[in-house]
């Protein structure tokens, strides 16, 4: 699941969450102009299909920020 | 801060040849009081209309109720901040307000443009959704109002909002030098420090994040509505209106916000059985998580830094705004604030948490019971004689199916209750049952 309020996310038992940015524009973030913002919208995507192969024993937090191969700051 | 109220009750209104008040009756001069109205330009039409008690009467749609308030001394005007009013800072002095009487807001200009959220509240004055209401008990002086039709959606509620600002203003001004019949003096002198002290922290949506509007509707904080740090507030700022505006249910309008009970008790109970502290207003529908938390965590502390032991914490919406507010109260009493929080509640069906997000330091909860008002099984509202306002419904989830089916509602006919039952402040002394 993708979520920018992921800590609920969490706390309802979604064994796979990703932060997403704002509720506004979960899976990107439009001020950072059209490249900026379709690279990070690829970079919470490509955390979300990691996540899928992921093994995790219970909620989980994938924050796309921290993961190789590019890290783009949403703010 | 030192803050005199005097009322003047109204039991009944009538239009007359000029505007004053006289023993609880309210003459209004209609002509002067739509002039007044009509000197903005951008007004292209505005009717006084009035709705009392026990009528069967219907007025659709409503925006807001504002209670006509006026400064008598002191610094600033009532319901400050608002399109271009003086933010000068209020509470002092001694304002007059006119009891029992209500300036409704009824125009067909919806909050924004950005869909899912419509202007659908409605007061009616006798009949079973009046007994749900508080402001169905009022003499309500109905200022409807449209704008030119070529304005933006923002100027269209500015027009709308300054106009019954306006009206309130020309009714409350013919009490502004008379000597009240009562008068409350609210202040906050040194309490024994032996009293716990209390904060209450009022919880605000802001409209900001969904219609991208800052200031144009909802509750204000000196006319402003943009997410923001939380406030402090003096509870006399509150009485003189410094936190008012339109909002999508009557228990939040400007009338509800100054009467708010909530507030007036702890007022009252001030050097009695408490301290109170004064009022951290917490705007919400913040969109990030670090948002939410950033906020509730400044929440508690601005309270700790107050030197708060009790907490009582409202809010005025629903949806995701509950996770800064129960995370206030989370903040609150980690750093050992005991916090009551006042609350609806969700539905619980299909097994759901009827919270959002419980949380184990939200220990101490009054339910208002179900905001939503098919679970309250009220049944449909019955017909009116009479509509103040439009007689068809012009937005809404049923307007949507009525009108693509070829029909129009009337709005004078039998129709659902508004959709949303929320009694934040604790109007009402519903019962509840457990099943």
């Amino acid at each position: 699941m993708i979520s920018a309020i992921y800590d609920l996310a969490l706390t309802t038992g979604a064994s796979r969450v990703v932060r997403g940015c704002r509720i506004e524009h979960v899976c990107g973030n439009p001020t950072l102009g059209a490249e900026k913002d379709h690279a990070y919208g690829l970079t919470i995507i490509r955390t979300a299909l990691g996540a899928l192969t992921a093994a995790v024993t219970g909620p989980t937090l994938f924050d796309p920020t921290e993961s190789p191969p590019e890290t783009v700051h949403a703010s | 801060m030192r803050l005199e109220l005097g009322s003047f009750p109204v039991r009944d209104a009538r239009f007359g040849t000029r505007t004053r008040w006289a023993d609880g009756v309210l003459e209004i001069d209609r002509a002067a009081v739509l002039a007044a109205v009509r000197r903005d330009p951008l007004v292209s039409t505005v009717e006084l209309e009035i709705a009392r008690p026990g009528e069967s009467v219907r007025i659709w749609p409503v925006r807001d109720v504002v209670e006509p308030r006026v400064k008598a001394q002191g610094p600033g005007v009532v319901y400050p901040g608002w399109f271009g009013r003086s933010i000068e800072t209020v509470g002092r002095g001694r304002t007059h307000r006119l009891a029992g009487l209500g300036v409704p807001e009824v125009s067909s200009v919806n909050w924004h443009d950005a869909g899912g959220d419509f202007v659908d509240q409605y007061i009616d004055m006798s009949g079973p959704w009046a007994a749900l209401i508080p402001q169905s008990r009022l003499v309500n002086v109905c200022c409807v109002v449209e704008p030119e039709p070529a304005l933006a959606v923002q100027t269209k509620n500015e027009v709308v909002h300054r106009a019954t600002l306006t009206v309130a203003d020309q009714l409350a001004a013919v009490v502004r030098d008379l000597t009240p019949p009562d008068v409350e003096v609210f202040e906050l002198p040194p309490a024994a420090a032996s009293l716990p002290g209390v904060v209450y922290i009022q919880c605000v949506h802001s409209p900001q994040a969904m219609s991208h509007s800052e200031h144009t509707f909802c509750t204000g904080t000196y006319g402003l509505t943009r997410l923001a740090p939380p406030w402090l507030l003096h509870p006399n700022e509150i009485l003189d209106g410094a936190l008012s505006g339109p909002y999508r249910t009557m228990f939040a309008t400007s009338w509800a916000v100054v009467n708010n009970p909530v507030l007036l008790e702890l007022y009252r109970r001030h050097g009695r059985s408490l301290r109170f502290l004064g009022v951290i207003v917490f705007r919400t529908e913040w969109t990030t998580q670090d948002e939410k938390d950033l906020m509730a965590e400044q929440a508690g502390k601005l309270a700790a830094m107050l030197g708060a032991q009790g907490a009582v914490v409202t809010w005025d919406a629903g949806g995701n705004e509950f996770i800064e507010v129960v995370h206030a109260v989370r903040a609150c009493e980690r750093l050992g604030i005991k916090t009551v929080f006042l609350t609806s509640e969700d539905s619980a069906e299909g097994g759901a948490p009827s919270m959002l997000k419980p949380v184990p330091e939200a220990d101490a909860i009054v339910t208002t019971g179900f905001f939503n008002t098919s679970l309250l099984e009220l049944g449909r509202v019955p017909p009116v004689e009479r509509v103040i306002g439009y007689r068809r419904k012009s937005a809404g989830d049923a307007v949507d199916a009525t009108i693509a089916g070829g029909e129009a509602v009337e709005t004078a006919g039998a129709i659902a209750p508004p959709w949303r039952y929320d009694d934040h402040y604790g109007f009402n002394r519903l019962s509840t049952f457990a099943h």
